[in-house]
């Protein structure tokens, strides 16, 4: 029987093994090794020279942590919305998950026609009267880390909606009834039992979405190029278009360690009993 | 019963001897295999319009197939080991020759074989000499040409700039004027920030590959005094961004290939659009010319139907066609006449342009060198930095890399 469970498991191991493991231990191990075959940090050395690796990091932190605000922030408001019962709400929440079936990369490109100089963007706002000039929304840096960022919500919001609605949907109704009787308004039922409720689908949201964030690299790329470098940009534009492998490897490892450590220390704050739960 | 069985087998395979035969016969036509990197709208061109003609003339078959670039090399060095060729001729990159070159997988041509009409441009027949030998000809030259938007030049009493001074002048006068920038520096990075930057210089006086020199020092100074007046989709700008610029009119003037012309004005609609060969910098005008030339490996069957085919493609007539259906530019002077009427002046222009015209050195360390291009342009475009305190670390960086090499 055991043996027979182990052998179930095979295939499962199998795929990880060649789709997970060994792509992360070959980049691992090109990362520590030198053009010329040797072992060394030659790369990491040469990444902490490169000028723009540097705001590579910045740029993914900074854009990870926005987005994930605005995400949880728009997610969690839209399902308490859509927790509720109202008329037409089967409506709205198809029209919410519409922004989850785009790929990403024709998100991108409807980003630009939103975002660019000539876009939806600075049309409204200019016959709103508020605006005489176009914003050129990707051109300073910070301004275009907050446009990928919003970018990126707009996509994502609905997964991190998803996740909250199914949460507080497990949470008994009967609280809220005990807590109306004892008095309790809105505000206070929603930080006296929804939010701590809802810890573990937050948890769960901040993980799948805090990892994703970091990945991100489409939205970055397509709508405002190269002199915005994030992790997984950078990468590719050393593998790809300057050939250097090593270089290449080296930022991603230290993604993933970024993504290690982020996901660790909110497991470690927020308790990592929330996910096992 | 049994020897009319065999009888009826004897003669099915005769039958089928005699078909196989028919077809695949000594006096069956020759098939030519040719190799080119095409995109589908160009395949079909060729196809319709330009193979059936030599077909018809030479009595053969033309067998063409599209092998990348990248892999040309070792797709003729496999055939050639394998003792075995199979490609009478190729199409590659002019930027892609050096090791053809150097494995002897390209046979040089004759005197008389490398000979070129006389209405072929000059200027294209440089690329193909290696070692005073002639080892490629021309057949789709590719030129950077500057577009304009006419309507909004005429607005504000403006001619399409000649000179450095005059291109600054324009985009001070369009920035003062509409305070946004519109004129396009094709600033993404990469390949399409390489080759405009490469004729800038050169433009200037300056060796591309060494960043010391005051000719390449002067272009990354104008450049920064550019910058403030620049587009600022020219921080996106490639190749294909550029037409999209034109298009919505976020710039009204930027230099980018020919195949933008048939894009701008019969897609979009951009009558408006007028094109030029470009601005000369403080020394001369320069132009980088790209495409793709035509050369025949080693142990190619057939080499003389190949030639034929060489001269077939270099043809006013089929030139004419290209011009015509494709918008490449020509590598003849005398096609002018024969193409539609909306599209001749632009034919002028590139035809200006290639006059002009000078080919990117084959260096083995492109790559690299591209990537200190790049930085050069982030450091010094768009983080502000000051030319004399970026290039110098720079320059020793590329005078090793040339070393190395």
């Amino acid at each position: 029987m055991k043996h027979a469970s182990l052998l179930g498991l095979a295939p499962l191991a199998l795929y990880l093994g060649a789709f997970t493991l060994v792509p992360v231990v070959s980049t691992l191990v090109l990362s520590f090794r030198t053009p010329e075959g040797q072992w060394g940090l030659g790369a990491f050395r040469a990444l902490a020279a490169h000028y723009q690796f540097g705001d590579a990091v910045v740029n993914t932190l900074a854009i990870t942590g926005l987005g994930l605000v605005m995400e949880l922030s728009l997610g969690l408001a839209a399902a308490v919305a859509l927790a509720g019962r109202f008329r037409g709400q089967g409506l709205v929440r198809v029209l919410l998950l519409i922004p989850l079936g785009v790929p990403t990369i024709v998100a991108a490109s409807t980003m630009r026609y939103v975002f660019g100089m000539v876009g939806y963007l600075n049309e409204v706002l200019y016959r709103l009267g508020l605006l005489t000039l176009p914003i050129d929304w990707t051109g300073s840096r910070w301004l275009a880390v907050g446009t990928v960022a919003l970018a990126d919500a707009w996509k994502v919001t609905p997964l991190v909606m998803l996740i909250l609605l199914a949460g507080l949907q497990a949470i008994p109704r009967e609280l809220y009834e005990a807590a109306r009787t004892d008095g309790a308004g809105p505000w206070q039922q929603f930080w006296r039992i929804t939010l701590p409720l809802l810890r573990p689908a937050l948890t769960m949201a901040f993980i799948i979405r805090g990892v994703d964030a970091f990945r991100i690299f489409a939205l970055p790329l397509a709508l405002v190029g190269r002199h915005l470098p994030v992790l997984s940009t950078f990468a590719y534009v050393e593998y790809l278009e300057y050939g250097n492998p090593h270089t290449s490897a080296a930022s991603s490892a230290l993604l993933l360690v970024m993504i290690v450590m982020t996901v660790g220390a909110y497991l470690r704050l927020a308790g990592s009993e929330e996910v096992v739960r | 019963m049994a020897v009319s069985m065999m009888q009826g087998c004897l003669a099915v395979v005769w039958s089928v001897l005699t078909i196989v035969l028919a077809v695949t016969g000594a006096d069956a036509q020759p098939t030519v295999t040719i190799t080119m990197r095409l995109a589908e709208a160009e395949w079909h061109v060729v196809r319709q319009e330009v193979l059936p003609r030599f077909e018809a003339v030479c009595n053969c078959r033309i067998r063409a197939i599209d092998i990348p670039p990248e892999t040309l090399v070792q797709r003729l060095r496999a055939m050639q080991q394998a003792g075995r060729m199979e490609i009478d001729l190729f199409a590659q990159d002019n930027m892609r020759l050096r090791e053809l070159v150097d494995t002897a997988l390209a046979v040089p041509f004759t005197a008389e074989e490398g000979q070129a009409e006389e209405a072929i441009y000059p200027s294209l027949m440089a690329v193909g000499v290696s070692g005073g030998v002639r080892y490629f000809l021309p057949f789709r030259p590719n030129v950077q040409i500057a577009y304009y938007n006419a309507e909004k030049f005429a607005q504000y009493r403006l001619q399409p700039p000649r000179t450095w001074p005059e291109l600054l002048a324009v985009a001070r006068t369009f920035y003062e004027k509409e305070q946004i920038g519109r004129v396009l520096f094709t600033g993404a990075g990469g390949a399409p920030t390489t080759t405009q930057l490469y004729e800038w210089i050169v433009a200037a006086g300056g060796d591309p590959f060494d960043f010391a020199h005051p000719g390449t020092v002067d272009t990354f100074r104008f450049l920064a005094a550019l910058r403030p007046y620049l587009s600022s989709e020219s921080r996106r700008a490639k190749w294909n961004t550029t037409n999209e610029a034109l298009a919505q009119e976020v710039a009204y003037l930027a230099q980018n290939w020919p195949f933008g012309v048939p894009l701008l004005v019969q897609e979009y609609g951009k009558t408006a659009i007028r094109t030029y060969s470009g601005w000369a910098g403080p020394v001369r005008e320069a132009h980088v010319i790209g495409g793709d030339v035509l050369g025949i490996p080693v142990g190619a069957p057939h080499r003389q139907l190949a030639l034929a085919f060489i001269r077939h493609l270099q043809s006013r007539e089929v030139q004419t066609i290209l011009v015509n259906r494709l918008g490449w530019a020509s590598v003849r002077s005398d096609v002018e006449a024969s193409v539609e009427a909306w599209l001749q002046p632009h034919v002028v222009a590139v035809g200006e342009a290639l006059r002009h015209g000078i080919f990117r050195t084959n260096v083995s360390y492109w790559a690299a060198y591209e990537r200190l291009v790049d930085e050069a342009v982030q450091r010094i475009l768009w983080r502000h930095e000051a030319p004399d305190q970026v290039l110098p670390p720079l320059a020793a960086r590329l005078a090793t890399l040339r070393e190395q090499q």
